[in-house]
């Protein structure tokens, strides 16, 4: 107001202002159904033949069991944008975990993934080397502590290697929910 | 059969006495003890989204005025419709509701609606679910505000069935909105029943500490999935033989019942019910695909429960009704009053309430649509009454309460 108006200046005031930064870096704003799915595809490298499981209405495992079944907003406004309108609902963050448990074990259909572009050369039995690898790739090193005790503790079995289980319960973890 | 109140008296009666001599099976002691509270009651809310017509739905056969109004699309006895009171009849597609209305538990109210007329679905639905007509900065839900007069926090005192978060219950107490009752639960995909338990467990302890909506959220998930997890009767099928249809007002309604069976202290339910409710054009094909469904639904709900029912008070609402004339494609555009629908031992069946306005020309409102003459806020604040919520400023803040419609007991 200052300054009249002068684009410049204003820039500069957002730029600079706390609240701008605590947005961009802080906590992070919470993902909608569909920020989450993509990311998760993208996370995990996963290669899409068929994204019908995700996107059909009557799907368990993919966008409609999250509450935001594609193209069928029934306001004119469409889906929000915002992501606090999506959690709290117990039946669309739960879908939200179960969509990441299912995505690394390979079993929605038409998308598979192949973990070692994100695991690299981390040996896919050490759950404390993919734990690593996973904060690397993903979450920049910022990984919560919670988040890293949990997934180190995944159990060895034989019908599903822990490197899965790593990336599970860290994509499902609030701390991929946000941005 | 008819169902007379005294026969319901009846039964109470029975229970007490059955107390008197002796014979108590837990269960029954416990039936009976909260019959005399009423820490048993559950209200249901069915909301048909889109504006679903009530001129079709509870047909004024004895009007001349609505054959003029609608020459191609009105129907008559000779179509099927069911007679219910010599004036009114039943649309075709919803005849197993007069077995309901005969038995008493079923009533009717056509002219109902809202002083903030408004003809945007979005609006309309809004100000409904909040109870709050005009406010567009509302941001909790009605039944939220009852559940919170109801003592206790657990999840499962409302419960939303519905792939989205109806505003309805949006708000400080915490509510339980899914889709599928029986499908609650961390499904890994792989690594057997054994990486799901364990994903479960390695999840809801990364949620238990941390103070953000998502933490909160995942706190609510598990106790939810744990909930579910330990209450068989929320597994069970439907009871009696009843068989609900495929759709959102079947699945919807079918959990409804194992909830109230559950008996998990769950007070508020509310089923959402999206369909071609919306009959701009063809309405006659759209009201036969989706009426016939919702009767089945509610009929199958009534045998389902039993004698459960006695503790039930279900509504169906919708966000207005249409207008009194048919338009040039054979469908109605968005109207006025609409008709509810109400099943359950809190409801004094067998009967069509309300005045009727008439559907002459002076008697329409802006010439369109039928006049409603009850506002739905006095419907709400009555179902909360029967509820054991009797302070209407809580529920509906600022609104002060016209008469009480006498639909329920």
């Amino acid at each position: 107001m200052r300054t009249s108006g002068d684009i410049a200046e204003v820039m500069r005031t957002l730029l600079s202002s706390e609240e701008f930064w605590s947005e961009a870096f802080g906590p992070g704003k919470i993902k909608t159904p569909h920020e989450y799915v993509l990311s998760g595809l993208r996370a995990v490298g996963a290669e899409v033949t068929s994204a019908r499981s995700l996107v059909e209405a009557r799907g368990t495992v993919g966008l409609a069991a999250m509450g935001m079944p594609t193209y069928e907003a029934l306001d004119p406004t469409g889906w929000s944008d915002s992501g606090a309108d999506w959690i709290p609902n117990p039946g669309s963050h739960l879908a939200r975990m179960n969509f990441a448990l299912r995505l690394v074990s390979e079993t929605i259909d038409g998308i598979s993934v192949d973990i070692r572009n994100l695991i690299g050369n981390a040996d896919p039995g050490d759950a404390a080397a993919v734990t690593d690898a996973v904060d690397q790739r993903i979450f920049a090193g910022l990984l919560p502590a919670e988040v890293r005790a949990a997934c180190s503790r995944v159990s060895a079995s034989s019908s599903l290697r822990p490197a899965f289980k790593v990336i599970g319960v860290a994509l499902a973890s609030p701390a991929f929910q946000v941005r | 059969m008819t169902w007379d109140p005294s026969r319901r008296l009846f039964l109470k009666g029975a229970g007490l006495a059955a107390v008197g001599i002796g014979f108590a099976p837990t269960t029954l002691l416990t039936r009976v003890a909260e019959a005399a509270g009423l820490g048993r009651r559950v209200l249901v809310q069915v909301f048909l989204r889109g504006g679903a017509d009530g001129l079709n739905l509870c047909v004024p056969y004895g009007d001349p005025d609505y054959y003029a109004l609608r020459p191609q699309i009105a129907l008559r006895i000779g179509d099927g419709v069911r007679n219910l009171n010599g004036f009114f009849g039943l649309h075709p597609a919803l005849a197993p509701l007069s077995e309901l209305y005969s038995e008493g538990l079923l009533a009717l109210h056509p002219t109902i609606g809202n002083t903030g007329l408004t003809r945007s679905h979005f609006d309309a639905q809004d100000f409904m679910d909040s109870g709050l007509p005009g406010d567009k900065t509302a941001r909790d839900g009605w039944l939220e505000r009852v559940a919170i007069q109801i003592p206790g926090e657990e999840l499962t005192q409302l419960v939303a069935i519905s792939s989205r978060t109806p505003r309805s219950v949006l708000g400080p107490h915490p509510d339980l909105v899914l889709q599928d009752l029986a499908a609650f639960s961390v499904r890994a995909g792989s690594g057997g029943g054994a990486w799901s338990d364990e994903a479960e467990a390695l999840l809801r302890d990364v949620h238990t500490a941390g103070a953000g909506p998502v933490h909160a959220s995942g706190r609510e998930v598990f106790g939810a999935v744990e909930t579910l997890r330990t209450t068989p009767a929320l597994m069970g099928g439907p009871a009696n033989g009843a068989v609900y249809p495929a759709g959102p007002a079947g699945t919807g309604l079918r959990q409804a019942a194992q909830l109230v069976r559950a008996d998990l202290g769950t007070r508020c339910i509310y089923v959402n019910v999206p369909g071609a409710f919306d009959t701009h054009a063809n309405q006659l094909a759209g009201n036969n695909a989706d009426y016939a469904p919702l009767a089945a639904a509610l009929f199958a709900f009534r045998r389902d429960l039993g004698s459960l029912i006695e503790d039930v008070l279900l509504m169906v609402v919708t966000e207005f009704g249409r207008t009194a004339a048919q338009n040039g494609s054979l469908g109605t555009d968005h109207g006025f009053a609409h008709c509810g629908l109400f099943l359950g031992g809190g409801v004094r069946g067998g009967r069509v309430h309300g005045a009727w306005p008439g559907l002459g020309r002076g008697a329409l409102n802006e010439g369109r649509d039928l006049r409603y003459t009850v506002d739905f806020r006095d419907v709400f604040l009555s179902a909360a009454r029967w509820l054991g919520v009797s302070d209407p400023s809580v529920v509906l803040p600022g609104y002060a309460a016209g008469p009480d419609p006498g639909i329920f007991y």
